[in-house]
Parts: C-alpha cells; sequence; structure tokens
C-alpha cells in the first residue's frame, strides 16, 4: 500500500486528479473490452493501444502502474498464458489507485468545506 | 480445519484460478457451455466447503455469461470483467491464507461471520432504500436505529443510535409486471408485512440475529415477532446526529484493497438547508440507463445524489421538499466512488421521517393475490 501512495505524483488538489480519473475509466473500458475479446485473441492494433495507456499513466506520474501495464502488454504481445494472472494484477493495482484517488479527493473537498465553517455544529 | 477438508479447498480454488483464467485468455466467445458447465460445477463445490464469498462470485460471473447468450440487451462487460476479477482475488487470496496459515484472513476471504442470536431490538425506521435490478430482484432496505443499548454475549454494548440495516427482497417472477412497492403488504410468514415498519412508531422486534457488516444487519428469525409500540416517537435529530469530523477522520485512515466495494466504506448523513439540481442520466461509465444523477449542495460541500431509474415520485418528492418552509432535512447514506461523495437519498425529515422512496404506485390486488397463491 505504501509503494501506491508514491504512485503518482498529483495531489488531491491537483485539478489533474480529475483527468487522472478518466484515465482510470478509459482503462477499465479498454480493459473490459479486450478481456472480453480475449487476451489471446487481441490484434496488433489492440496492444498498440494498450501502449498508448502506458504513456498516459507515465504523463500522470503513476510509474509503478505504467511499468505493470508495460509488461502486461509485453506478455499478451509474447502469447504468454501468465498473461492472464498479469491482467488480474492490473486491475486489482488500477482499482486501488482510483480508490486512493478518489478519497484524497473527497477528503480535500471536505476538508476545505470544514474550514471555511469553523463553528459548524455537527 | 481438517487437512483433508483445506487439500478440497486448495484443489477447487486452484481449478477456480485456471479457469477463470482462461476465460481472460480465449474471451467471452469460448466460454461454451461445456466451460459454463464446469464453472457452475466449482460454483456448487465452493459453496459445499464453506467458500461462501467465492461461490458468490462464481455464480455472478455465470449470470452474466448467461445473459451473454439469452438476454444481450442487459449483457454488461465491464459487469463480467469486475466479476471474474473478484472470483479470481478471492481465489488466489484464500489459496495464500491457506498457505501461510492465515486464520483471520482465511475467514475474512471465505465467508460471512455467523450471525450472533439476540431475544430482542428496538429500534426506528429512519429511511429506507428502495433498489430495483430488471430482471433479477427488487429489494427494500430498512434504515434502523437502536432506541435501547444492546448489549452482545461478547461482552460489547451496542449504544442507543447504533444504525442497523433489515432487507426485504423480492426476487423477480418472469412474466409479472408488478412493481416492487406491491409486495411491501404481503404478510410475511412471521405475521407481519413490511410495510407495517413504515412508520414513526419504535419497533420491538423479538427473536433475530445480528450480521457484522456496515452497518450491521438484522436478520429475522423464523419465529420472530414485530410490535409496534405504543410510545412516542424518538427525538429524531438525536437519533440522527452525525459527525463530518468523524467521516474526514475515517476517510483518512481507510487503506483500500482491491477486494473493497465502494459501499462498504459509508456513513449516514443528514443534511439541513439544501440545494438540489436538476436529474439526468449518470455519467457513471455503463450505468446511463439503469440510475439518474443530481447535484446536491449542502453543509458547503457537493454531493452527487444517485437513484435507480424510474423512481420519477423520488426525483418529484425531492424537488418538492426542497421548495417547503421550512425545509426539511435530507437523510441519506454517503460513500465514495470515482472522486465524489454519492449520496443515496433515504428519507425526508420534518417533524418525523418521510419515506420519499416509496411510491404509490397502481396495481391489480387482485392478480398479485392469485400469483402468490399460485406460488
Amino acid at each position: 500500500m505504501t509503494a501506491l501512495h508514491s504512485q503518482t505524483t498529483l495531489s488531491a488538489d491537483d485539478p489533474g486528479c480529475a483527468d487522472a480519473l478518466r484515465l482510470v475509466q478509459r482503462l477499465n473500458a479498454l480493459l473490459d473490452r479486450l478481456c472480453t475479446k480475449g487476451l489471446r485473441a487481441l490484434s496488433s492494433e489492440d496492444l498498440s493501444g494498450l501502449r498508448a495507456q502506458v504513456q498516459e499513466l507515465e504523463v500522470i506520474g503513476a510509474t509503478t502502474l505504467a511499468e505493470q501495464l508495460a509488461a502486461l502488454a509485453d506478455q499478451i504481445g509474447d502469447g504468454q498464458r501468465s498473461a492472464a494472472v498479469a491482467a488480474c494484477r492490473f486491475r486489482a493495482a488500477v482499482r486501488v489507485f482510483e480508490r486512493l484517488l478518489s478519497l484524497r479527493m473527497v477528503e480535500a473537498a471536505m476538508g476545505r468545506a470544514m474550514d471555511y465553517q469553523p463553528d459548524h455544529e455537527h | 480445519m481438517s487437512t483433508d477438508r483445506q487439500q478440497r479447498q486448495c484443489r477447487l480454488l486452484t481449478q477456480a484460478c485456471a479457469q477463470l483464467e482462461e476465460l481472460l485468455l480465449g474471451g467471452t466467445t469460448t466460454a461454451s457451455s461445456a466451460s459454463q458447465r464446469s464453472l457452475h460445477a466449482l460454483f456448487e463445490q465452493a459453496g459445499q466447503v464453506g467458500l461462501l464469498r467465492l461461490a458468490s462470485s462464481l455464480r455472478l460471473v455465470l449470470e452474466e455469461l448467461k445473459r451473454l447468450d439469452g438476454d444481450p440487451d442487459r449483457y454488461s462487460p465491464a459487469r463480467l470483467c469486475f466479476f471474474i476479477d473478484r472470483s479470481w482475488l478471492l481465489a488466489r487470496g484464500i489459496l495464500a491464507a491457506i498457505e501461510e496459515q492465515d486464520q483471520a484472513q482465511l475467514a475474512r476471504l471465505s465467508s460471512a461471520s455467523p450471525p450472533v442470536p439476540l431475544d430482542e431490538v428496538v429500534v426506528a425506521t429512519c429511511g429506507v432504500q428502495r433498489r430495483h435490478v430488471p430482471g433479477a430482484f427488487s429489494a427494500f432496505e430498512f434504515r434502523l436505529r437502536l432506541l435501547q443499548p444492546l448489549n452482545l454475549a461478547d461482552g460489547r454494548e451496542l449504544a442507543v443510535a447504533t444504525p442497523l440495516l433489515w432487507s426485504f427482497v423480492v426476487p423477480a417472477v418472469k412474466g409479472h409486471g408488478f412493481p416492487a412497492e406491491a409486495f411491501l403488504g404481503m404478510r410475511q410468514k412471521q405475521g407481519f408485512s413490511p410495510n407495517q415498519l413504515l412508520t414513526a412508531q419504535p419497533i420491538r422486534i423479538g427473536r433475530c440475529a445480528l450480521v457484522e457488516g456496515q452497518p450491521q444487519r438484522l436478520q429475522l428469525a423464523p419465529d420472530c415477532r414485530i410490535e409496534i409500540l405504543e410510545q412516542p416517537s424518538p427525538d429524531w435529530r438525536a437519533l440522527l446526529q452525525w459527525d463530518p469530523a468523524g467521516w474526514l477522520q475515517r476517510l483518512r485512515e481507510h487503506r483500500p484493497d482491491p477486494l473493497e466495494l465502494p459501499i462498504e466504506l459509508n456513513q449516514d448523513v443528514l443534511l439541513e438547508d439544501w440545494a438540489i439540481g436538476p436529474f439526468g442520466p449518470s455519467t457513471m461509465p455503463g450505468r446511463d440507463r439503469s440510475e439518474r444523477c443530481a447535484q446536491l449542495s449542502a453543509a458547503g460541500c457537493q454531493w452527487q445524489l444517485r437513484i435507480d431509474m424510474g423512481q420519477s415520485h423520488l426525483e418529484q418528492a425531492l424537488h418538492k421538499g426542497q421548495q417547503l418552509s421550512p425545509q426539511p432535512a435530507l437523510y441519506g447514506n454517503v460513500h465514495v466512488e470515482f472522486g465524489q461523495a454519492v449520496l443515496i437519498p433515504l428519507s425526508l425529515l420534518g417533524e418525523q421521517p418521510e419515506f420519499i422512496t416509496i411510491g404509490n404506485p397502481d396495481f391489480d390486488r387482485a392478480a398479485l393475490v392469485r400469483l402468490i397463491n399460485r406460488a
């Protein structure tokens, strides 16, 4: 879990957080499509689409996720059976990343609201 | 647990991982009848050896695969992939827990905690969440609060105002179009109708059980007795008082794991002085046909208020409630999802709760009685 906290250079107040969440949603939709198609059946175009997401993850500073996705794309490209395990592990990592980002965004918004209401009665 | 049982579990878990991985490698077009039968066998065996969470998750994979063939309009690739991943994580996690003899992790991953029997509880109904999954089920989650402290056998005490939940689930029956509310008047085997709980009076529930969760759930025993008490209504605002600083602290301290569902970290809130915008289809991927959302402002924050599709009565009640003077408070349950605080409305609170989530649709009562008598 500590490693994931250093997954990205984004902070909760950063407008890039919303962009990062949109990237996660695009990544999930892409993976859903590829997994239902079958990892063995992916075309070179599908793999290019995956590798493009590696770069997007690097842009937002999610370097560990980017490395995991690059490794997954390599295993799929090499036709390795281990690609299925790598896919499940990567999706689990993305899920935790999204949860952390979401929690920090809502925490930051709520913290700001409470700072503006110092006499708020609970 | 016996070594023999654990060995059976390990063999089953290894087979489950292999089948799920094969499903990912081959895709849904290779999910033949034979492979679905094999997955079904694993689902049954998982239940038999006590791996109930895994069994439940495998069942949902099978249901989605069946929808792909038989009901493609309701098939969801996102849902299928979610439950494949979940099943794989559970199977792998349980295998690791067995290998490491980590009993706590094993208990957490394999099945729910056993229910704790209770002689009686005295509660108040504060709100209801209505859920409707077309073709699957309708459910009413009654949100209750303890009106008297409860001492448990393990030494814990549950304080007044502890949240509890009772679910009334109505499975879908093919061929009938009765609204979910129609079933609230059905007499249960314990001799009460769920709509009797839609009251501002205190309620005594005898012979039930408590199941751990967030919130804790009540299970009614077959000989459970429900009694509406002729006592004054509780102090609702004291009962539903909540601590925003405490919720903020929980958000800060929470460390998510890949198996958690967003709704598992949740908080009941009572919002005074709220304003709601227009409703529209959900902006969450894949949910634009099943959910509607509106922006809500309250307590200096923005919330995404979310309801199931087809609840125009609820939309109207919320917009009407917003205009009332004095404005009733909005009681709801909040969780965090995709960067937003998502609020599920449960009731409006003036002098007492108004159960706005329960509609009043017309239906043929005689036809419903005939359907029930046939069942």
